[in-house]
Order: structure tokens, then C-alpha cells, then sequence
């Protein structure tokens, strides 16, 4: 390559400096969310560890269970009881133990252990739903820290979430500027508004594979809108074909990427006719991987469990599907009961809970909260920005119009994302009709349009306010995070 | 508008800091600083009954010369004694209490950090109830003894600081607690702080600053 096409190239790569500084913010926050949360204490944490655990520690999937004891070692039970952190999970009277004594006695206990007290947790882990991708991921810093004991290995691992929680931010900024129109200031709130957001830090900083799936779904949104900006080539389709794959091997609630992945390469393809040769083996390639990935999907996960084990969609053995009580269902999750309706599957659990209260704050195992007066404006803010974007949208219609299939395909991505939520939530509740399974943290693959939907609002008002709007939004979320933070660290320790 | 984006930043997180945060941060109140056997969470909750002289003891318990309260759930009128035990150190305190659920034990100061044991004992003339939790996963480590015979469940035990505090103060006097079990040692979790408290907001005004500035 010759000296200015490096130049280039090298300028291309160079990471901007407003998305430095927000990466460096995001970062430190997330660390300090890592170090402050006690082990387990992030929802399900226990049964993520376990799976990489018993990946690791015996090179076999969880989806086999072999006991009916544990579905984590007793290398886990053993510093869980010192420790007290299985009593803790969402206990707000209970404290986690924080005696330099008792760290004694752990030590003492953990150095005592037999030699299989890491590869026992054969029972019935609920994280067995999963496909594996996240854990091989976690496998990696479990494996690095091998030989340090249970809490380092746990530390470990949430780091390595946070690399996968800064990609999000990246996207964040990549898909503004690919919407935007590349306005510096426009992808700062846009990456700003996710970098600040509260729960996705909190997830971001712990062993959950929700970060990963966000990371995953931020990429493929970026990639699908190039490929229908610039047009389709074998490269583009082959990474969207990766993606797809990864997300399906993430997490069950990954698989409605296939909509608006289905739709993006069809549309590319369609309007870049004549085909290729090169291109149609390209989609096929990546078509013959997703089949192939979504048929392993199901092979690793049958006779997993079920949505009983929350959110997934493999419910089996509950009552049969009713269209009827289906929509019923996703009416009055949005909209007041009409007379003629029946009360709604399950407990009354609605948009409010779960897309709002849920998505902008909860931490721990859903014990912390933010208190009324902000799950109140958290509420009126998501309809302000709602109206905002309906209001963007016709104001630069024209706009909209000429890149109407980025459009379709973005809005299939929620629609599908929305719909396989609501499927999976109704299937699991015809099982277990106490858990309404959906909270805030499953939109995250969808969050980067969260941020850019902020950044469209603010791109409409005039140029003198606009910037200020999206300031104040974004140094919102930033109190409010730290607000979370301290409500947890007081939720813990005073 | 650089100068006004930093001036609008600053405010908004000052408004919310000393509107909201503020309050919330030197709100007095007691701290719950260990609770070695604590209530169910959902279900679970049963009575262990205490006949006059009997004796029901949490073993271990952690000890730590901060606890200066202990609370019991009881139910009905009691007159208890709380006898703490540790390795070179024994210790009773005695309370009473008038049918309310908590009942508060000042604890007589303890030496050091330490595990130990704690029993209670029905001093008064009528037996009482002492609140016990079956629920399974909130059981914790320690056993729970009826005269010295292993009974099923906990019977909730926790150790407190004894004296209003802001939640500022005891988040900053909780700052050495916060690093045990972890990688880090107590002086990262000050750095951290500074830099969370400090560089944090620092680093998001600077980007918005940056991307006004860039465009």
C-alpha cells in the first residue's frame, strides 16, 4: 500500500476522542461495578459460572445432567457458605460476610478440598438453556486464572465482560454515524446515552451472557446497515452469516436476528441484481452456516429444561398454545384490558416493568431499585422519546424514504426481538404461570438504537437547544448510574 | 457553547447530586453489618418456641469489634440472654422484649475479629418464640442448636452498628469490608472511588465537549 492510502487507513482505525473519553468513563465504571458487586450477587451469576465451570473443569455441556445435587461445585458451595453468598441472592436482610476471620477459615476449608471439588456441579444448572458460545468465551479468563481460587476466577471473568460492553459502545457510535449522517456530536450522545446507561454497565461488569448477545446484535445492526447503505459484498455477507451464527449460539433469545438478518442480505441482494456468482455463494455459505448453527442450537439445548428455567424458547410440557390468549396476552401488556378480555396469563406484569423499571436500573437479583419518583420520569421520558423519533421520522421523511430498506430492517430487528420475547414469555408461563420472565436487560441487543433513537430526537431541535438537550439526557443517565452504584454499595455494605 | 455544554453538565449533575443524592447520602440510620443466619425471603418462616432455661445456639457467628447491637425476632413478651463466645473471650448481655419483633441486645464489646458462637437463653418464667426460617435458599452456614441437639433451620441472628449513621459515613467506613473476598485490596478501593466520584464525570464531559467541538 502506498503512503497516503496507509494514512488513511491508519486515520480510519483511529479510535475519535469524544468516544475515547467515553470509553475510558465506561470503562472505569464498569470495573468499579465489577469490584463492588460481591461474588453472585448479579442475576443467575451463580449458574453462569457453573456452566464455564463444568465446561472447563470437565470438558463437558451442562445440558447433560447427572446428578440430582448441585448445579454448582462444591468448590462453589464451599466459598458460597463461608461467604454467605447463596442466602444473599436478593435477600435484603441478609449481609454478605466481610470478616477477615471467616476469609481465614475459608482459606483454610478451600485448601482442604478434594481434588474433584471443582468438577462435581452435575445437577440440573438453569443456565443449561443457554447455548455455549459465552461460556467457551468465559472459559478463557477461567482457564488464565485456573489457579487462583474461586474469587479471582469470578473477578476474572466479569473483566471479560467488559470488552464485549465497551464493543457495544463502539457500535453505538458506528450505527449513529452511519444514520446520522457521521455528525460528530449526534454519535456522541448516541454512544454517550448507552455508555451511561445503568443496568447495561451493571450487566456489562458481570458474568452474564446478555453482554455478549448485546455486542453481538450491535455489530450485526452496524454491518446490516452498510450492507444496505453500500451494497452487498461477499465480505459483508459472510460477517453477517458469523454474526447471526454467534448470536444464535449465545442465548435462545439471539435467534430473532435471523429476521432482520434474512432481510437485510434479500434486500441488498435484490436490489444489487444482476446476482454474482461470488455473491450468491456468499449468501449461501452463510445461509448453509446459519441452518447449521441453528440445528446445533437445538440439538445442544433439547431436553434442557424448558422455559421453566426462564426465557428461552423451548418450553415444553406446559398447557397448549392458544392464539387467542396470546394476544391477549401481548394487548394488555401494553394497552388497558378491553371488557370482553380475560386477565392476562400470569401476574399482571406489564411494559412499565419489564421495558422500562427493569431496563434503566435494577441491580443485584432485582432487590435494587430506584425509587418511584424516577421509575415515574425513567416512564415519561421512553414516551417523550417515542413521540420524538415518530416526530423525526416524518420531519425528514424524504430522508427515511431513500433509505427505506436501513428502515425496514431496523424495525424488524425490534419487531422480532419484541415478538420473540413475547413468544418465549407465554410459552414459559403456560408452564410456570408465576414467572413473566421478560425483564429490562433482554432489550439490550436492541440497545444501540436505543442511543441512536436519543440522538435522532435531539438532531430535530433547533441548533441551539439540541445540543444542550442531549447533554442533559446524557449526564442524566451518568447520576443516575452513579446513584445505582451507591444504592448497591449501601444495599451491600451499609 | 463549549463553556455552556460544561456549565449545563456540571449543573445537571449538581441539581440531581444535591437534590436527590445529597439527602439520600446523610439519611441517619443503623447499619446491618453482618448477618450470619437472616429471614426467608418469600416463604419458609416457622417458631422455634424457647421454654423457660432452654437454650438455642447459631454456631459460628462471626464476631467483629464494630457489632455493638445484636437483633433477635421474637415473638410475645421475653426475657433473653445473649452469651457470645469466642476463642479466650466469653461474654452475656440480657434483654427483654414487649412483644415487638425485634428485639435489641447490646453487645458487650468484642476484642477482635473472630468466629465464634452465640446462644440465646430464656431467662424469664413463660416461654416465647423466637421467629425460624426453613426456606432453602436463604439457609445459611451455620448450625442451629436446641440444647445442643442440631434442629432444621435458621433462626435469624443479626449483628448491627448500634447507632445512627449517615449512609455516606457508613459507606465510607464500609470502604475496607468492601475488599474482602475480592483481588483488590482496600487502597484500590479508594483510588477507585476518586477516580469514579472525579475522573468519571470528568471523562463524560470531556467527550461531550470533544464531539461539539469535532463536528
Amino acid at each position: 500500500m502506498d503512503g497516503p492510502g496507509k494514512v488513511e487507513k491508519a486515520r480510519a482505525w483511529r479510535v475519535p476522542a469524544p468516544l475515547a473519553a467515553l470509553l475510558a468513563a465506561a470503562g472505569l465504571m464498569a470495573l468499579a461495578w465489577s469490584l463492588l458487586v460481591p461474588a453472585l450477587q448479579a442475576p443467575d451469576e451463580v449458574f453462569h459460572f457453573g456452566y464455564t465451570q463444568r465446561l472447563v473443569e470437565t470438558h463437558e455441556l451442562p445440558q447433560t445432567v447427572k446428578t440430582n445435587g448441585l448445579p454448582f461445585s462444591t468448590e462453589v458451595d464451599t466459598a458460597g457458605g463461608y461467604a454467605d453468598l447463596i442466602a444473599l441472592v436478593g435477600n435484603l436482610a441478609a449481609r454478605p460476610v466481610t470478616n477477615p476471620a471467616v476469609v481465614t477459615a475459608w482459606k483454610r476449608a478451600n485448601a482442604a478440598l478434594a481434588a474433584g471439588a471443582r468438577k462435581n456441579g452435575t445437577g440440573a444448572n438453569p443456565a443449561r438453556q443457554n447455548p455455549p458460545l459465552y461460556y467457551v468465551y468465559e472459559a478463557i479468563p477461567y482457564e488464565i486464572a485456573s489457579h487462583n481460587n474461586f474469587f479471582d476466577r469470578l473477578f476474572l471473568m466479569r473483566l471479560a465482560s467488559i470488552p464485549l460492553y465497551l464493543t457495544t459502545i463502539v457500535f453505538a457510535w458506528l450505527i449513529a454515524g452511519e444514520l446520522l449522517g457521521g455528525r460528530r456530536w449526534l454519535q456522541t450522545i448516541a454512544a454517550g446515552v448507552v455508555a451511561v446507561q445503568p443496568q447495561f454497565a451493571f450487566i456489562g461488569s458481570a458474568v452474564n451472557p446478555d453482554v455478549m448477545l448485546a455486542a453481538v446484535w450491535a455489530a450485526f445492526l452496524w454491518m446490516a446497515i452498510r450492507t444496505l447503505k453500500y451494497g452487498p459484498t461477499v465480505r459483508r455477507i459472510l460477517v453477517i452469516g458469523a454474526l447471526c451464527a454467534a448470536s444464535v449460539l449465545t442465548h435462545a433469545r439471539g435467534i430473532p436476528i435471523l429476521l432482520p438478518a434474512g432481510l437485510a442480505v434479500g434486500i441488498a441482494l435484490w436490489r444489487d441484481r444482476p446476482f454474482t456468482p461470488r455473491l450468491l455463494a456468499a449468501a449461501g455459505g452463510a445461509g448453509a452456516l446459519v441452518v447449521g448453527v441453528v440445528a446445533a442450537y437445538f440439538a445442544i439445548v433439547s431436553g434442557s429444561g424448558g422455559s421453566v428455567d426462564g426465557g428461552t424458547i423451548t418450553a415444553s410440557g406446559g398447557r397448549p398454545f392458544s392464539l387467542h390468549q396470546f394476544a391477549s396476552y401481548v394487548w394488555q401488556f401494553y394497552l388497558p384490558k378491553l371488557s370482553f378480555m380475560d386477565p392476562m396469563i400470569g401476574p399482571h406484569y406489564t411494559y412499565r416493568r419489564a421495558f422500562v423499571q427493569t431496563f434503566y436500573g435494577i441491580f443485584g437479583n432485582l432487590e435494587v431499585e430506584f425509587p418511584a419518583w424516577i421509575h415515574s420520569a425513567e416512564l415519561w421520558f421512553s414516551f417523550v422519546l417515542v413521540v420524538g423519533v415518530i416526530a423525526a421520522v416524518a420531519l425528514r421523511w424524504r430522508s427515511v424514504r431513500s433509505q427505506w430498506a436501513v428502515a425496514v430492517v431496523l424495525l424488524s430487528a425490534i419487531l422480532g426481538m419484541l415478538a420473540g420475547l413475547h413468544v418465549a414469555a407465554y410459552r414459559g408461563m403456560l408452564v410456570n404461570p408465576v414467572d413473566p420472565i421478560i425483564v429490562g436487560r433482554y432489550l439490550f441487543p436492541l440497545i444501540t438504537l436505543f442511543g441512536a433513537a436519543v440522538a435522532m430526537v435531539v438532531s430535530i431541535l433547533p441548533r441551539r437547544i439540541g445540543p444542550l438537550v442531549g447533554v442533559t439526557i446524557v449526564m442524566l443517565g451518568l447520576a443516575l448510574e452513579l446513584a445505582g452504584l451507591g444504592m448497591t454499595a449501601a444495599r451491600f455494605y451499609a | 457553547m463549549r463553556r455552556t455544554v460544561v456549565i449545563v453538565a456540571v449543573a445537571v449533575l449538581a441539581l440531581f447530586a444535591g437534590v436527590k443524592f445529597v439527602p439520600w447520602l446523610t439519611t441517619k440510620q443503623d447499619v446491618l453489618l453482618s448477618s450470619p443466619t437472616s429471614p426467608p425471603l418469600f416463604s419458609g418462616q416457622t417458631e422455634v418456641p424457647l421454654a423457660p432455661e432452654q437454650e438455642l445456639c447459631v454456631n459460628p457467628v462471626d464476631l467483629a469489634p464494630g457489632y455493638h447491637t445484636a437483633h433477635l425476632l421474637v415473638s410475645g413478651p421475653a426475657r433473653l440472654a445473649l452469651t457470645i463466645t469466642a476463642p479466650g473471650y466469653s461474654a452475656t448481655a440480657r434483654a427483654s422484649g414487649k412483644g415487638g419483633p425485634v428485639v435489641v441486645v447490646p453487645l458487650p464489646k468484642l476484642p477482635r475479629s473472630a468466629q465464634g458462637v452465640a446462644c440465646m437463653r430464656n431467662e424469664g418464667s413463660q416461654p416465647f418464640q423466637l421467629e425460624g426460617n426453613v426456606e432453602a435458599r436463604t439457609q445459611s452456614r451455620p448450625a442451629t442448636l436446641l440444647d445442643g441437639r442440631r434442629i432444621q433451620g435458621d433462626v435469624p441472628l443479626s449483628f448491627w452498628r448500634g447507632r445512627s449513621q449517615s449512609r455516606a459515613a457508613a459507606l465510607l467506613d464500609a470502604i475496607p469490608r468492601m475488599s474482602v473476598f475480592k483481588p483488590l485490596g482496600e487502597r484500590f478501593f479508594w483510588l477507585l472511588l476518586a477516580l469514579v466520584v472525579l475522573a468519571v464525570p470528568a471523562l463524560v464531559i470531556t467527550a461531550l465537549v470533544s464531539g461539539l467541538r469535532e463536528d
